[in-house]
C-alpha cells in the first residue's frame, strides 16, 4: 500500500520539529555557557537566528497539513495575546534587530484563539514589516463585541503596494507573491464561532497608514 | 504590578526536568529572576517525594518526563492527595501546542502552560502574568483550600464583577464548585450560559457531568461524543461516557470506550485499574492482564498503590496458566507469584489482603495442575481466615470457591452452613451463595465422609471410643453421610454408654441418627444390624 503522502509529510515534519526543539534548546545552553565570550557571540546569534526560522517555517508547514485536512479542528482555548505576542518576538530572534516592537495593549488581554496559528499570523505580519523596512511596529487591539478581538499591527516601512491592496483575497500568485498573506488569511478564517445564529469568520484585512506604513487587521471573532 | 522578583522570593518551588542541563538552566533563570529557594527533581517519583515533604508555592514542571510519570500525573497525584494546594501554582512546560497534549481531569488542570524553549525573557513575562493572575484569584483558593465551597461561590460571584478579564477561569471554578455541592441543575444553567457565548471544551465536559448527575444519560452523551469529536485527546469525556454505558449495563461498550482513552493516556492509573475491572468482568482476560499489569507498574510509586491491582493482576493472569509446560504458563506463573508476594511483603499486617493473595496462589496451582500444593495454599489460606475476627460473606465466599476447586466439598459445605447463618447477607452475595452449594458435588461429599468413617472405624476397633465418636460426629453432620455411617455413629455411642453408664444427651443423639435413617425394609442387608442396634437404644432409654 502506498503512503498517504500528508500523513507522511507530517509524520517526517513532526520529527524534525522535535530535532529542532532540541537543538534549539542546546543551543540556548550552549549561549548561556559562552556567555562570557564575546568571540562566539556572532556565530551563537546566526546559529540562534537560522535555527528559530527553521523551526517556524517547520511550524508553518505542519499547520498548513493541519489546516488543509478537512478533519481539521483549531485548538481554540483561551490565551493571554501578551504570551502569544512575546513567543513571536523571541521566535524573531536575530530578525529584524533594528526593529522595534511596541505592545501597545492591555498585557491582562485574553481571547479565545488557536495560539499556534495565531502566532503565524502575527510572526508574518512582523516579518513582512521587516522586510519592508519598518524600524517601530506596533501591536494594538480593539476589543470586538461579545469577546471578539481585532488585532492591529502597524508599521512603519513602505507600506503595501496597490496590487497588493486591491486584492480582494489572498490566493497565492505563484512564488513570488509570497505565501504569507495567504497563510494568515487560512489561519485566522479557520476561527469561526455562530453568535444567535449568525457565523462569525476569522479575517485579515490590509491597509496603508496615512502617515505611511501598513497596517494589518486580524480578526478573531 | 509586583515585580518578578518580589513575587518570586521566598517562594518554595520545585522544577522538575528529566534532562540534566534543563533541570539546571531552569534553575538558574528562577534564581535570576528572584527566587531564593529551587528545589529540583529528575522524574515522577523525585518528584513526589519533594511534594510529600515539603509545601511548595510554585511547581514548574516538564510535561514530558521520558519512561516515567510525565507532568499532568504529577500534578494530579498532588492535587488528588490536596499535597499541592489551590493556592499553589502549577505551570506546565511543553514542546507542544498546549492543547496537543492529553487533557486531563478538569479539577487537575495546571494554572497555566509554557511553550518550549523559552528565553528568560520571555518566561520573565509569563510567570509575572500568571502569578499576578494567582494572586487575583487568591480569594477563591483559599476558600477551596479551607473547602468553605460557599465561600467559594460567594468570592466567584464578586470577583466576577471585579475582574472581568478573569471571567473564564473563574466561572470555571464556579462550575465545578457548584458540580461539587451536588447543584447540578444551578452548574448545568451556568454551562449553558457560557456554550451560548463560546464553545468551550470544559464548558462542554461540565456540562456533560451535569447532565450525567441528572440521570440525562442520552444528552450527556450526545455532549460528551460531540466534545471527543472536537478535542479527541479530553480524556475525561472518554470517562463520563464509560461512566454511562457502566449505568446502561453496556459493559462491552464501556470496556472499548475505555480501551480508546487508554490508547490517548496509557499513563492513567485509575483509568487502567478501572479498564481492567471492566474487562475482567466481561471475561476479556488479555486486555484486564495489560490493564493491571499498567496498573501495578504506574502506581508502584504513586498514591494510587492499591492491593487491589496487584491481586486483580494475579487473577487476571490466570487464563494463560494451565498444565501445559509452555513458556506462557511459565511466564504468567512467575508473574502471578511475583505479584502475590508484593502483596504478602507489602501488606504483611494485613491478613485479609494475605488472605486473598495465599487464595490466588491456591488457585494458580488449580490451574497448574498441581492438586497438593493447590490444597496446601487453600488450608494456609483456611488457617489465615481463621485469624480473622470477623471475616466478611465474601472471603467466605472465596474461601469456599477454593475449596471446592482443590475437591475439599465437605469443608466448602460447612462454610457455606456458616454463610448460611450469616444475617448481613446482600442479595448479591445471597445469589452467589446459592450457586456455589448447587457446585458441591454429593458424591464427593459422600466419599468425603465415608473417608472420616473409616477414621473412626480404626478408633472404635482399638476401644478409642471417644475419639471414634468424635470422628462419627464430623462425618455425620453432613447430609449425605451415607447408612453405614450412620449405623456405625450409633454403635459406637450405645457401646460408649454401655460400658460406661447412660447419657441423656447422647442418647438423644442417637435417637436423632435413628430419624435420620427411617426404618430400614427387611430386604436391606444391614436390616438385622439396624434392629439390634434399636433393641440396645430401648434398653438404654429405660435406664435413663
Amino acid at each position: 500500500m502506498a503512503f498517504d503522502v500528508n500523513t507522511l509529510l507530517s509524520a517526517e515534519l513532526h520529527s524534525i520539529k522535535n530535532q529542532m526543539q532540541a537543538l534549539l534548546s542546546a543551543q540556548s545552553d550552549l549561549a548561556d555557557a559562552l556567555a562570557d565570550h564575546p568571540e562566539f557571540q556572532k556565530q551563537i546569534q546566526q546559529v540562534q537566528s537560522n535555527g528559530q526560522q527553521l523551526s517556524h517555517n517547520i511550524i508553518e508547514l505542519l499547520s498548513v497539513l493541519k489546516i488543509q485536512n478537512t478533519a481539521f479542528e483549531p485548538n481554540i482555548d483561551e490565551n493571554w495575546l501578551c504570551d502569544t505576542v512575546a513567543l513571536v518576538i523571541q521566535g524573531l530572534s536575530g530578525v529584524g534587530k533594528n526593529t522595534t516592537i511596541h505592545m501597545d495593549f492591555d498585557p491582562d488581554l485574553n481571547g479565545f484563539y488557536d495560539e499556534q496559528l495565531i502566532s503565524i499570523a502575527i510572526h508574518n505580519c512582523f516579518v513582512n514589516a521587516i522586510h519592508a523596512g519598518a524600524t517601530e511596529i506596533h501591536v494594538d487591539v480593539r476589543e470586538e463585541p461579545q469577546g471578539s478581538l481585532s488585532i492591529l499591527i502597524k508599521d512603519n516601512g513602505e507600506g503595501f503596494n496597490d496590487i497588493q491592496l486591491e486584492q480582494g483575497d489572498f490566493n497565492p500568485k505563484g512564488a513570488a507573491s509570497g505565501l504569507g498573506l495567504y497563510l494568515m488569511d487560512q489561519a485566522l478564517a479557520i476561527h469561526t464561532r455562530t453568535i444567535n445564529g449568525n457565523l462569525l469568520r476569522g479575517s485579515v484585512k490590509v491597509a496603508n497608514l496615512d502617515e505611511g506604513g501598513a497596517c494589518i487587521t486580524l480578526f478573531i471573532p | 504590578m509586583a515585580t518578578i522578583e518580589s513575587m518570586l522570593a521566598g517562594k518554595r518551588i520545585l522544577a522538575i526536568d528529566d534532562l540534566v542541563e534543563s533541570r539546571s538552566s531552569m534553575k538558574k533563570m528562577l534564581q535570576i529572576l528572584g527566587a531564593d529557594e529551587v528545589d529540583i527533581a529528575m522524574d515522577g517519583d523525585e518528584a513526589t517525594e519533594h511534594i510529600l515533604h515539603k509545601d511548595y508555592d510554585l511547581v514548574i514542571s516538564d510535561y514530558n518526563l521520558g519512561k516515567g510519570r510525565d507532568g499532568q500525573q504529577i500534578l494530579e497525584e498532588a492535587r488528588f492527595t490536596h499535597r499541592l494546594k489551590a493556592t499553589s501554582t502549577f505551570i506546565m512546560l511543553t514542546g507542544e501546542n498546549a492543547m496537543d497534549m492529553v487533557m486531563g481531569a478538569v479539577e487537575y488542570e495546571p494554572d497555566d502552560y509554557v511553550t518550549k524553549p523559552f528565553t528568560i525573557d520571555v518566561m520573565r513575562k509569563r510567570l509575572t502574568r500568571i502569578l499576578t493572575t494567582k494572586a487575583e484569584l487568591q480569594p477563591i483558593n483559599e476558600a477551596l483550600d479551607a473547602h468553605n465551597y460557599k465561600e467559594v461561590l460567594a468570592q466567584c460571584d464578586e470577583l466576577l464583577i471585579e475582574k472581568p478579564r478573569l471571567a473564564n477561569r473563574i466561572l470555571r471554578i464556579k462550575g465545578r464548585t457548584l458540580l461539587r455541592l451536588k447543584q447540578f441543575k444551578k452548574a448545568l444553567a451556568l454551562y449553558e450560559l457560557i456554550l451560548a457565548e463560546r464553545e468551550i471544551s470544559w464548558a462542554l465536559l461540565g456540562k456533560a457531568v451535569a447532565l450525567y448527575y441528572l440521570q440525562q444519560f442520552d444528552k450527556s452523551k450526545e455532549v460528551l461524543k460531540y466534545t471527543i469529536k472536537l478535542h479527541p485527546k479530553y480524556v475525561q469525556c472518554f470517562d463520563y461516557l464509560a461512566k454511562i454505558q457502566i449505568q446502561e449495563r453496556d459493559l462491552e461498550a464501556a470496556q472499548m470506550t475505555l480501551q480508546d482513552a487508554v490508547r490517548v493516556s496509557p499513563k492513567q492509573v485509575l483509568r487502567q485499574m478501572e479498564l481492567g475491572r471492566i474487562a475482567f468482568a466481561n471475561k476479556d482476560f488479555a486486555v484486564a492482564e495489560t490493564a493491571f499489569r499498567q496498573s501495578v507498574k504506574l502506581a508502584r510509586h504513586s498514591c494510587y498503590k492499591s492491593v487491589k491491582n496487584y491481586l486483580m493482576f494475579a487473577k487476571s493472569l490466570q487464563h494463560k496458566v494451565s498444565p501445559k509446560n509452555t513458556r506462557d504458563t511459565r511466564t504468567a506463573t512467575q508473574e502471578a507469584f511475583r505479584s502475590l508476594d508484593e502483596v504478602k511483603v507489602t501488606y504483611k499486617d494485613n491478613p485479609e489482603y494475605s488472605f486473598e493473595a495465599t487464595l490466588i496462589e491456591s488457585t494458580t496451582f488449580t490451574n497448574l495442575g498441581k492438586d497438593a500444593d493447590a490444597k496446601l495454599k487453600a488450608q494456609q489460606a483456611s488457617d489465615i481466615l481463621d485469624q480473622i475476627k470477623k471475616p466478611t460473606a465474601a472471603m467466605q465466599l472465596a474461601m469456599a470457591h477454593t475449596y471446592i476447586a482443590t475437591k475439599q466439598h465437605a469443608k466448602a459445605q460447612d462454610l457455606l452452613g456458616e454463610l448460611n447463618n450469616r444475617e448481613d447477607l446482600s442479595n448479591a452475595e445471597m445469589r452467589e451463595l446459592n450457586r456455589t452449594k448447587e457446585e458441591i458435588s454429593e458424591t464427593v461429599v459422600r466419599e468425603y465422609t465415608t473417608e472420616i468413617n473409616d477414621r473412626a472405624i480404626e478408633f472404635f476397633e482399638r476401644g478409642q471410643l471417644s475419639q471414634a465418636i468424635e470422628l462419627f460426629d464430623k462425618a455425620t453432620a453432613y447430609k449425605e453421610a451415607g447408612i453405614a455411617v450412620l449405623l456405625n455413629a450409633i454403635q459406637a455411642k450405645i457401646t460408649y454408654m454401655d460400658q460406661r453408664a447412660a447419657d441423656p444427651q447422647m442418647a438423644k443423639e442417637v435417637n436423632e441418627l435413628f430419624n435420620r435413617l427411617g426404618d430400614l425394609p427387611r430386604s436391606d442387608e444391614r436390616y438385622g444390624r439396624w434392629q439390634q442396634l434399636k433393641k440396645s437404644q430401648q434398653r438404654i432409654m429405660r435406664a435413663i
